[in-house]
């Protein structure tokens, strides 16, 4: 602990760097909102494919949810970062590749989050309604979905914490958000140490309030089984 | 810089495969340890004791590893005076990272023990410790190896991160074979393919888990 005491903090540089770093961290935010916006869409599709009749819609949704949830995100930027240029021969905009990343690996865990909810609602509930006659369709609609979204909700808010800390991953392919500004900064300044503090302590102070809402969410739809 | 054959840059992969393994099997045994005792924290009689705890849980949980990887490099060396190498830099950051989710699954396994058996424990004269580690950890332990599993499996796909430190890891060495070979695709799908090859057992071995224990419970 001594020596932590004996460096001499120099936060000097970091006022006059608040407004990029500012700029930084509403990227953050863009990114976060239009990757969650998109991954619902998508995990909502291959949620309906995974629990579908045919075979031939079910495995490639489970290859799809397996593959991307058991390599890292890291791994997965960068793989894109490669790939998409080569594949399309024109320049992708990094912001729009950073964000069909995050998509692709939010939603392989957005699928799973519906499934579960859906199968966790009682057989008998759907049988039930299918007797009185609704279509498949109207019974998932009508009675299934309005009881999966209590469980499903409070573990959206769990995989949108972790998506916006994820988000400073795409850093490394130069997207200009908050983690990005920061190594920047980092470089230009010298000042490694106080620069990350800085940082590392806006991250949590845009996450902790998030998470206190988690714990809200978490209450609020609690399950009484 | 010859062209290289695939063998020779799969050779360089598994290197960094190996890298890989041992930071996340040293990154796991911290984060247990770390994460028990976090645990013991959140859960003390005392309130002071018990908002450290908590203190710890909400502050990892609540920053990027990316984040906190970077600092403690540049900080680690300033707070010890000593310099480590960035693998045991990397190792620790990992290991302080991960606890903080370990000790909530912890906690939890350890809130579903019902406290009936906890009390009979105590009132058969057994202490605190023999209580804990005879009646309730045992039983905890059902509850928490599922996320354990899953939490285990985050860890290692992390570790990836401390290539961004300077660790020469399945990541690193995909990074630089990526720049070398001029066959980043290749290159990347390989590693990508290595990772998932590490994972996958390990998911199906916690769905199996998860339905075998929740079907003894039931």
């Amino acid at each position: 602990m001594r020596s932590l005491f004996a460096y001499t903090w120099d936060f000097e540089a970091i006022p006059d760097a608040m407004p990029l770093l500012l700029e930084g961290a509403w990227m953050t935010v863009k990114l976060t909102v239009i990757t969650m916006v998109l991954s619902l869409v998508l995990g909502f599709v291959v949620c309906v494919m995974r629990l579908s009749r045919y075979r031939a819609l079910r495995w490639p949704a489970y290859a799809y949810t397996e593959l991307f949830r058991t390599t890292p995100l890291l791994v997965q930027i960068i793989w894109f970062f490669f790939v998409l240029p080569k594949t399309f021969d024109i320049n992708i905009d990094v912001f729009a590749m950073g964000v069909l990343a995050l998509t692709l690996n939010v939603s392989a865990f957005v699928t799973e989050i519906f499934r579960a909810g859906i199968q966790s609602v009682d057989r008998g509930q759907r049988e039930a309604a299918l007797s009185t006659g609704m279509t498949e369709w109207v019974a998932m609609r009508r009675i299934v979905i309005p009881q999966a979204v209590r469980r499903v909700v409070p573990l959206l808010g769990a995989v949108w914490i972790s998506l916006f800390k994820d988000t400073s991953l795409v850093a490394v392919i130069g997207i200009h958000e908050l983690m990005f500004e920061g190594r920047e900064l980092a470089l230009a300044t010298y000042r490694p140490v106080e620069t990350f503090t800085v940082v590392s302590l806006l991250y949590f102070a845009l996450t902790y309030p998030q998470s206190l809402g988690l714990n809200w969410l978490y209450e609020r739809y609690r399950v009484v089984d | 810089m010859g062209a290289l054959s695939f063998s020779d840059y799969f050779r360089l992969l598994i290197d960094g495969l190996e890298i890989t393994i041992v930071v996340s099997v040293f990154g796991l045994i911290g984060a247990v340890v770390i994460g028990l005792t976090v645990a013991t924290l959140r859960m003390s009689r005392f309130r002071l004791v018990r908002f450290l705890g908590g203190l710890y849980i909400d502050f990892f949980r609540s920053t990027p590893l990316f984040a906190q990887l970077l600092w403690l490099f540049y900080v680690l060396p300033i707070l010890t005076g000593f310099s480590f190498s960035a693998q045991v830099a990397g190792t620790i950051g990992l290991a302080l990272y991960e606890a903080a989710f370990f000790a909530e699954i912890f906690r939890a396994g350890i809130l579903a023990v019902p406290r009936g058996q906890r009390e009979a424990a105590l009132s058969t004269g057994m202490t605190r410790v023999q209580t804990s580690r005879r009646i309730v950890l045992p039983q905890a332990i059902r509850t928490m190896l599922p996320p354990g599993t899953s939490a285990t499996v985050t860890l290692i796909k992390d570790s990836s991160l401390v290539s961004f430190v300077g660790v020469t890891d399945l990541l690193y060495q995909a990074n630089s074979l990526a720049a070398v070979t001029l066959d980043p695709i290749g290159v990347l799908t390989v590693a990508a393919l290595l990772y998932f090859a590490l994972c996958y057992p390990i998911t199906v071995a916690a769905n199996w888990m998860q339905r075998r224990l929740t079907l003894k419970t039931a």
